[in-house]
């Protein structure tokens, strides 16, 4: 997700193609992000579509267009967590940080890209073969440290490698 | 990776597939009254995109996808090309001063942990990317690179790698007025720069970037390095007949990474280098080489040159030539190791003999591959600043980034058809024949056990009549490692 400077302020300003170029580049990752904390798909959607409806209501409240897409990123991440602390009358979110237990398969979506993955190394996966996100990026995005974000991506690396290479050996 | 790119490709199909539209409804929310912005850069925004920003106020501004990790289209991922080269031959006292107080700052470190095989460090490439990472690096660092080198200020570390490159590395053709020959003048010397452009970048990144540009000879990617794309960015730029090139393994896709390569090669004058081949093929042709009281075979080559002994105190030394290089040896004594004599070997700690000789050399052949050295405890140990915040003229100091790895990696050979090696180039414009015949007493220099050498470029300094000989590899050869043929 890269979001122009000129498109990040076309946005703030409530220009209307610039809002529509931000959805475009970021709808996946944000998508991405809630539900890969929230399984369920339905309550996913849900987070998903008020996420949106937040972030245009209160964009004017947004400081800078640097920011945005760290913003965004915030925003989904929260209105995840706070559901499921909702859900599960959490007192505080230090009770999330282990929501990709490192050897559990708890999370169905997540087992839906590569199954011979756990739920952490297929979240690192995706943020850093999709996104090329650093590892204190995803440190941020999952709760883990960069090191155990670190050791999951070259545990997945493996495995990958095992798992689809196929006849070929790189 | 093969496997890699599946994965990317099974990712994005499983996204695409799974995000779901965003109601209308909610994207034709009532519209905003338009804002003004200062531009500025905001201070620890992981996820800013003010890379982007600097690099359209730098003048070639790409507009990118995201570049995942593994991507080696490097062409969607170069901001700018290095300024063009053009041959000099010029440099300064001060600048090869510079240059010698990093290599004997730095080597010792290098080889202080003693060893039982055969290692080789490049100094050139080192210092060039070394000083790329100094030069993006906040005043107080520099300051305390200069002090160590004995620079005044970094512009004369700049100027002393621009000299350097310009004379060292850019692989310039020209005829030989004797033989009418076309030769290679010094070698070749790729640098380049990479970064992610999602960092928040300091204010004076735009100068920063110009000046890698300019004086670095950089080319600058506003993508992560990674192992696969640096690969890539080698092979893309070895001059032709650099086929055998070190692999490069980064542990990580560093944020910042300053890369430096440097080619090499010279021969011997064309009858020797027959005459050596013939040797090699011949297979009887070999010198008793004893490694831990065990004695092997090893092709090797036999060459007389005349000059002074190098005696220090544990061993003896010489200079010897190749076509423009010179190559030293140097052999401990008896009881001895290389671990023991390198250090005196870089400080030069021995003195010439009195009276000349005619040596008779027998140097095995050698082939060193070193994959992946890390410098970078010895980087620290030399100089506390690598310890802390490093790049901060180009990254916002926020970001706080600080050193991660100083890897090398490098091929030297040595055999029938001269030296090779990957990193650094050295051409010698001076002659090296050695006027009206003279004999002197026979001296056998044997290098029948592990040694040391060291490879040297000799330039003329500018405005100076003297030449002096900067240091391009030091090598410890044990086991020399090369194919017997």
């Amino acid at each position: 997700m890269h979001i122009p400077l000129s498109t990040a302020r076309g946005f703030l300003a409530g220009d209307v193609n610039a809002t529509s170029e931000v959805y475009l580049s970021c709808r996946k990752l944000l998508y991405f992000i809630i539900r890969s904390i929230v399984a369920n798909k339905d309550d996913a959607d849900d987070i998903y579509q008020e996420v949106f409806a937040n972030v245009l209501a209160n964009r004017s409240a947004i400081k800078s267009p640097y920011n945005l897409e760290r913003y965004l990123v915030r925003c989904a991440q929260n209105a995840a967590l706070n559901f499921i602390k909702k859900r599960e009358s959490l007192i505080d979110y230090s009770e999330l940080m282990d929501a990709y237990g490192e050897d559990d398969h708890k999370n169905s979506y997540l087992q839906e890209f590569m199954p011979f993955l756990t739920d952490l190394e297929n979240a690192v996966s995706v943020y850093k073969i999709e996104y090329g996100f650093s590892y204190r990026e995803i440190a941020t995005f999952t709760g883990v440290s960069r090191q155990t974000a670190n050791n999951a991506y070259k545990s997945a690396v493996k495995k990958i490698k095992k798992n689809l290479g196929g006849s070929r050996n790189v | 990776m093969f496997e890699k790119r599946k994965a990317k490709k099974l990712i994005e199909e499983k996204m695409e597939k799974d995000t779901p539209a965003v109601s209308s409804l909610v994207l034709k929310s009532p519209q905003f009254p338009k804002r003004r912005f200062k531009i500025w850069i905001i201070a620890g925004s992981a996820m800013a995109v003010t890379g982007l920003a600097i690099a359209s106020g730098y003048g070639i501004y790409k507009a990118l996808n995201p570049i995942s990790s593994d991507s080696i289209d490097l062409s969607k991922t170069q901001l700018t090309k290095p300024s063009v080269r053009v041959y000099t031959g010029t440099v300064s006292k001060t600048s090869a001063s510079i240059y010698e107080a990093f290599a004997k700052k730095l080597v010792p470190l290098i080889y202080a942990e003693a060893g039982t095989t055969s290692k080789a460090f490049s100094v050139f490439d080192a210092f060039v990317a070394v000083s790329m990472t100094v030069y993006c690096s906040n005043d107080a660092a520099q300051k305390e690179y200069c002090d160590l080198l004995g620079a005044a200020d970094m512009d004369e570390v700049t100027t002393a790698v621009k000299e350097l490159t310009l004379t060292l590395g850019v692989n310039s053709q020209y005829v030989d007025p004797v033989d009418g020959k076309t030769k290679t003048e010094g070698g070749a010397s790729v640098n380049s720069f990479w970064f992610d452009d999602s960092m928040p970048l300091a204010g004076t990144a735009n100068e920063i970037l110009q000046g890698l540009q300019d004086d670095y000879f950089a080319s600058i990617y506003h993508t992560r390095a990674s192992t696969e794309k640096l690969t890539e960015w080698l092979s893309d730029n070895a001059p032709v007949g650099f086929d055998d090139l070190p692999k490069i393994v980064l542990d990580d896709d560093p944020e910042t990474s300053s890369v430096s390569a440097f080619f090499v090669k010279d021969s011997f004058v064309d009858e020797s280098s027959l005459n050596y081949l013939n040797q090699y093929k011949s297979k009887n042709h070999y010198l008793d080489y004893v490694l831990d009281d065990v004695t092997k075979e090893v092709d090797y080559i036999y060459s007389e040159t005349d000059g002074y002994l190098l005696n220090g105190t544990n061993f003896t030394g010489i200079h010897s030539s190749l076509n423009k290089l010179k190559i030293d040896y140097y052999l401990p004594n008896n009881g001895y190791t290389p671990n023991d004599i390198i250090s005196d070997v870089i400080q030069n700690n021995y003195t010439s003999s009195d009276e000349a000789y005619d040596f008779h050399v027998s140097a095995p052949y050698f082939y060193i591959k070193t994959e992946g050295l890390d410098f970078s405890s010895d980087l620290k140990e030399m100089a506390s600043f690598f310890k802390g915040t490093l790049m901060d003229k180009l990254v916002n100091p926020s970001y706080s980034l600080e050193l991660a790895e100083a890897l090398q990696s490098s091929v030297l050979k040595y055999d029938y058809d001269g030296f090779y090696a990957v990193s650094v180039t050295v051409v010698d414009t001076e002659s090296t024949s050695s006027g009206p015949v003279t004999h002197f007493p026979i001296y056998p220099f044997i290098l029948d056990r592990p040694y040391v050498f060291q490879v040297n470029y000799p330039i003329t300094l500018a405005g100076e009549s003297t030449s002096v000989s900067l240091p391009l590899f030091y090598g410890q050869v044990f086991d020399p490692g090369y194919a017997a043929a």
